[in-house]
């Protein structure tokens, strides 16, 4: 299997927060959802992914080689998408094209031109006159016309309404028709990854919760909702952030084939969506 | 690397930029009228490559494009030898091109004056200098918190500069003295500048290392 | 070809997917050696997971249905769906073998088994 991003161990120190053993494969052909709570620690980790910032410990291997001793062969084959602006802003889409293109081995002007065309942006528009969702289109443009094999997203449809969202997402799907691209997409909005995520890393507070196939997730983890008198010291291990209302209870599990045997129709068990497994976790721990 | 200063250029001279500066030097020559029209182009030439420094500089700090840069298949060690080659090399070409202007309108009987290139290399050799000190400082520290210690540096300069010009510091004036033809002391200050030069990209990359952007 | 999938059923989406594939071959709505959409294909026009759609495949072609040749893709699977058929057959067979030897034990003639048998077709008409 061919490793396209590869973690292990990674550990990065800050006064008040500190990414903590973080270890995640992703292999090629796959998407893969990065997902956890404002101040997780997902920005942090793409920063290191992409040598902003030093880590601690642990290594981070693209394509098989180092991140910071292959720097520029591994930039070259990525493209970053942010969820910020970070061109400047004073230029046109053409100027910043200019300054960026020459740094790329394999800059395709027909596809740059062809994915303008697609998105309906002008090039000699000035990005700061420009929508977010068109400076997100414009980012994604560029981060795909240099035959990039790792496309990388960090939070890039914050902001953005539903309908462009759903336009994303098709072009995205669009993308990993080819087998040898993979996406990483970090977000704190799960509703995009319900569907297109192959694999979906959760992390929250700088550790990992889990990393683990969609389907698998889908299998394993559940919506229990049930009567208060369910709920005992012995039964609380079974579920994770446990959720009280005057009527009932609603809880995560991850262990769902086990207590629907257990409870049956004590109980009622729904799918347990990205966004409620995140809730649930993040709540839990709270406790 | 040269993607690097070509971007730089791109992004500080911007159409208000340009027409900015042109006043500015509008402005200054006005106000400096007693010196004489050599000294003036010779400060032009120093002061423009600094001002195309000080531009890329903010607009990397001001909306984070560092981040960008970043992502661009580049060595932190470029983005650094970028802006010394940069400086030197946007000296060099403003040299260069006031030179031919000054030479061009001679053609035409509009004699304003020339440029000695010794004291043009002398100039050049002040500005590494004076970099050399204030660069390292920009990558440790980051444009907006460097500000204020490049500012008093800048200070500094204007003044010796100006005094440099004036010929009322004594001092200094026969210090240059011995610089006033190509001859062994010219040649060793211009070694020993390029030595330090390098020295300080050396340091500055060093410490841009050690910083989490 | 008609693949819907629901969302808020209990069955998994990767077995709503083998069952509907599996009777659209046994109908013939998709016909021996027909190329099937790609695995990435489909993942796109579905709106899922390519894994999901990958472990259809692979389920599908562990059953017999169909066979997945590398660089070219998948396609029906040829002398399945006669052995299916054949097995179908032959389920049909004792069935009715059942049906007969219960008849003849009542002493039921021969028209007034098939006279049953007419009217249960009726049904399906």
């Amino acid at each position: 299997m061919d490793k396209i991003l590869e973690i292990k161990n990674l550990k990065k120190d800050y006064k008040k927060f500190s990414i903590k053993n973080l270890s995640l494969t992703l292999d090629r052909g796959y998407v893969m959802g990065f997902i956890g709570p404002n101040g997780a620690g997902k920005s942090t980790t793409i920063k290191l992914i992409m040598n902003l910032i030093r880590k601690n410990s642990g290594e981070i291997k693209l394509f098989g080689l180092d991140n910071i001793k292959n720097e520029r062969e591994v930039k070259e084959r990525i493209g970053f998408v942010y969820d910020e602006n970070y061109y400047y802003e004073e230029l046109t889409i053409d100027k910043m094209k200019r300054i960026i293109a020459p740094f790329y081995k394999n800059w395709s002007e027909d596809t740059f031109t062809r994915y303008l065309k697609d998105f309906e942006l002008d090039k000699n528009q000035k990005i700061k006159k420009l929508s977010k969702g068109m400076k997100m289109k414009f980012s994604l443009a560029a981060a795909l016309s240099h035959k990039a094999e790792l496309i990388i997203m960090d939070e890039p449809t914050g902001g953005l309404d539903p309908v462009f969202r759903r336009e994303i997402i098709d072009i995205l799907y669009s993308l990993i028709q080819d087998e040898n691209k993979s996406i990483f997409f970090s977000t704190h909005i799960t509703t995009d990854l319900d569907k297109i995520a192959d694999y979906v890393t959760f992390i929250n507070k700088g550790e990992l919760v889990f990393s683990k196939e969609k389907d698998e997730i889908a299998e394993s983890y559940s919506l229990v909702k049930g009567g208060l008198e369910l709920l005992n010291s012995e039964s609380k291990n079974d579920f994770i952030g446990i959720k009280r209302n005057s009527f009932g209870f609603e809880a995560l599990t991850d262990k769902k084939q086990e207590l629907i045997k257990k409870y049956r129709d004590k109980a009622i068990f729904e799918k347990a969506s990205l966004e409620d497994i995140m809730f649930h976790t993040v709540k839990g721990e709270n406790l | 690397m040269i993607n690097l200063i070509k971007k730089d250029i791109l992004i500080s001279l911007t159409k208000w930029n340009t027409i900015t500066l042109i006043f500015l030097f509008i402005f200054y020559f006005i106000i400096l009228d007693g010196i004489s029209v050599e000294k003036r182009l010779i400060l032009l030439a120093t002061i423009v490559p600094f001002f195309i420094m000080q531009i890329s500089f903010s607009y990397d700090d001001r909306n984070k494009s560092i981040r960008m840069i970043r992502s661009l298949p580049v060595r932190s060690e470029e983005v650094i030898y970028s802006k010394y080659l940069g400086l030197v090399i946007n000296f060099a070409v403003i040299s260069l091109l006031l030179q031919l202007i000054l030479f061009i309108l001679s053609i035409f009987g509009l004699n304003i004056g020339i440029i000695s290139w010794h004291k043009l290399l002398l100039s050049g050799v002040f500005i590494m200098l004076v970099t050399s000190i204030s660069f390292p400082a920009y990558f440790k520290l980051s444009y907006s918190k460097s500000r204020i210690f490049n500012i008093l540096l800048y200070v500094f300069v204007f003044i010796i500069l100006n005094s440099f010009f004036s010929g009322d510091m004594d001092m200094l004036y026969s210090a240059t003295k011995y610089l006033d033809k190509v001859n062994i002391y010219l040649i060793l200050l211009v070694l020993v500048t390029i030595l330090i030069y390098f020295i300080s990209s050396i340091i500055s990359i060093n410490l841009y290392k050690t910083r989490d952007l | 070809m008609r693949i819907l999938i629901s969302n808020s059923s209990d069955k998994p989406i990767y077995d709503q997917i083998v069952d509907q594939m599996k009777s659209l071959i046994l109908k013939g709505d998709l016909t021996e050696g027909e190329a099937l959409p790609s695995i990435r294909n489909l993942a796109k026009e579905l709106q899922i997971s390519v894994i999901t759609t990958k472990r259809s495949y692979e389920e599908l072609e562990n059953q017999g249905f169909i066979e997945t040749v590398r660089g070219k893709g998948s396609f029906v699977a040829e002398e399945n769906k006669e052995l299916f058929k054949e097995k179908k057959l032959k389920m049909i067979e004792e069935k009715l073998e059942e049906a007969v030897t219960e008849a003849n034990a009542l002493g039921l003639t021969e028209e007034e088994v098939i006279d049953m048998v007419k009217i249960l077709f009726e049904e399906f008409k």
